[in-house]
């Protein structure tokens, strides 16, 4: 039997789980130039739903956690052609032309067109995965040589025993999304056209229409979304932006080694400073955690 | 079963850790078990027992006895005393079934349900001053008392302030002696969970307690009744542990907070004593 036996129960995990999956939230921003088009995003996702379960063999099952992103702001700058239309000669005389055409050039800019995409929300991925947890005995790199115990937990750099996630298997799913984003791509697209052309007299307007053909098109072939804006739009974000790595990159963290979910110092304060008297330190020793399909289990003992 | 069926989260501590415990509390903080007076306290090898301290303590200049008054010379009108020292030199926890020591007759053995025992070895002594040295005293205090006018002591027969606010302070009597003894106190006592609701600490009852051949009996009682109240008084209240300060930080996630599982069919007793083991059965809430 060993002198320490903390026990929580299954119930308790779960709620712990809800906990930590409603105050997730990370995020990132950044741009990137992509050739005929630069985006920038803002970025960021929480978690929704999925279960938490204690396995017979020991290990912790989570299933079909949802990563949410949101926010999931991008920002397309496109450079379209410069067109010009006008200067032709209206009335040529043999010295020359003697009365030209207005000429009017638009998409001289770079970028030309500032498409800002607001998909918060409707773009999900799932995680499941079972793991083991670990104990690792951790010193501190900022812990000297000569400093005592008390010494370290004074500049708080005390020896701990950590517990962390050792991942079995995981899984994360490609990027599902929703049905609904290529009608919002194509909206905004729609109204930041209206607005690009809008201070153009109107015969000019239907004229560059005329000339280009649905500016829609325009953008989505320079954009190459292509026929599948689901494909299009989730190679964007899972590869050219790496969200998905953003993502598994946070989650990995947690299940390879570098954030422990739990620690414990070492030696382990019972009684703390009370004015002059140093705190009362017990080292621990054996520590381990155990699974079972009820309850996760840590025992430890009392160093001499 | 399960050890959370009733709980969200279940602890217990085996007497072995806790006696372990114990050993570092003593080396820690020696001056929760070492009382004495100035004397002791600056030359500690005169002890009835030597304290073996935490390097630490030393290294920090922590004091390894509380330094206490010297022990009124009765007569004296509170002029003299003598050096003492008090000291708790072992102490042995024993979770039902006891199984590390023997209780004597007069606590029922064997060790009750859901009790504990404890065993201490108590010590103590007086710097007993030689007669020659009592003798000049005496002679001082018998001309003292012969120049001091009518009603110069006050109501507690010690000598009025010579400053407003201000006694003269006790003066131990020297001694180069000092004798010692050391006793093997028995106690039983239970855990309790005391406090309000959102406060509560896990406290120490002390149910009996027993002095291993003392006479006369009337002496054996009163020295139980001073040791016992030491304990009660001066000692337990300071190892309460306070359940509301066993709040955790998950990460930046969320803080939990623990309470005690409130007692019920399932859980008839909080915390439980049984098996060499104290256990605790608390209930979980995060924020």
């Amino acid at each position: 039997m060993s002198d320490f036996t903390v026990a929580v129960s299954e119930k308790a995990v779960r709620k712990l789980f809800e906990t930590v999956r409603d105050n997730t939230h990370e995020s990132t921003s950044g741009s990137d130039d992509l050739g005929p088009f630069s985006v920038s995003w803002d970025v960021g996702f929480r978690l929704e739903n999925g279960s938490v379960d204690l396995q017979s063999d020991g290990s912790i099952l989570i299933s079909e956690l949802d990563v949410v992103y949101d926010p999931l702001k991008l920002t397309f700058g496109i450079d379209i052609p410069e067109l010009c239309i006008g200067g032709f000669c209206i009335i040529p005389t043999p010295f020359g032309c003697l009365l030209r055409a207005p000429r009017i050039c638009v998409f001289s800019a770079d970028p030309d067109i500032s498409l800002p995409l607001d998909l918060g929300g409707l773009i999900t991925s799932e995680i499941s995965g079972a793991f083991r947890i670990k104990t690792r005995y951790f010193v501190d790199p900022g812990r000297t040589a000569s400093m005592t115990n008390l010494d370290a937990e004074d500049a708080g750099v005390p020896n701990k025993w950590q517990f962390l996630l050792d991942p079995i298997w995981l899984d994360i799913d490609p990027l599902d999304i929703a049905d609904t984003v290529g009608n919002i791509l194509d909206q905004a697209i729609d109204n930041v056209v209206d607005g690009l052309l809008g201070f153009l007299p109107g015969w000019a307007r239907d004229l560059i229409k005329a000339i280009l053909g649905p500016i829609v098109d325009l953008i989505r072939a320079i954009l190459d979304i292509g026929d599948d804006i689901d494909e299009w739009l989730s190679n964007l974000l899972g590869v050219s932006l790496g969200l998905l790595d953003f993502v598994v990159t946070i989650v990995a963290d947690y299940f390879a080694n570098k954030y422990p979910i739990f620690a414990l110092e070492d030696p382990y304060p019972i009684l703390g400073y009370d004015g002059p008297l140093i705190p009362v330190k017990v080292p621990l020793r054996n520590m381990g955690v155990a699974v079972s399909d009820t309850e996760m289990v840590l025992a430890a003992d009392v160093g001499a | 079963m399960a050890f959370t069926d009733n709980c969200d989260v279940f602890g217990s501590v085996h007497e072995d850790g806790l006696n372990r415990i114990v050993r570092h509390l003593m080396a820690q903080r020696p001056s929760l078990f070492n009382y004495a007076t100035r004397m002791f306290a600056a030359a500690p090898e005169r002890l009835c027992e030597p304290i073996k301290p935490h390097p630490e303590v030393v290294r920090r200049g922590n004091p390894l006895i509380t330094v206490e008054d010297p022990l009124p010379i009765p007569g004296t009108d509170g002029l003299l005393g003598m050096d003492f020292c008090f000291q708790i030199a072992e102490l042995v926890v024993d979770f039902h079934p006891g199984n590390q020591f023997s209780l004597p007759p007069e606590l029922d053995p064997p060790l009750q349900w859901q009790r504990m025992a404890l065993h201490l070895r108590v010590c103590g002594g007086i710097a007993c001053p030689s007669p020659r040295v009592s003798d000049r005293y005496g002679d001082v205090i018998a001309n003292l008392q012969k120049g001091l006018p009518a009603g110069a002591a006050t109501h507690d027969n010690r000598p009025a302030a010579t400053n407003e606010g201000q006694r003269p302070p006790i003066t131990t009597i020297p001694s180069e002696e000092r004798d010692c003894f050391c006793l093997d106190v028995f106690a039983v006592a239970h855990f309790e969970l005391v406090g309000p609701d959102d406060s509560k600490k896990l406290a120490i009852r002390l149910d009996g307690l027993e002095i291993v051949d003392i006479r006369p009996e009337g002496l054996e009682n009163s020295l139980e009744c001073y040791i016992a109240t030491t304990l009660r008084v001066g000692i337990l209240p300071r190892l309460r542990i306070a359940l509301d300060t066993l709040v955790y930080e998950l990460g930046a996630f969320a803080t939990i907070s623990i309470s005690p599982t409130p007692i019920s069919a399932s859980v008839p007793n909080n915390p439980a004593i049984e098996n060499d083991l104290v256990k605790v059965f608390v209930n979980i809430g995060v924020a």
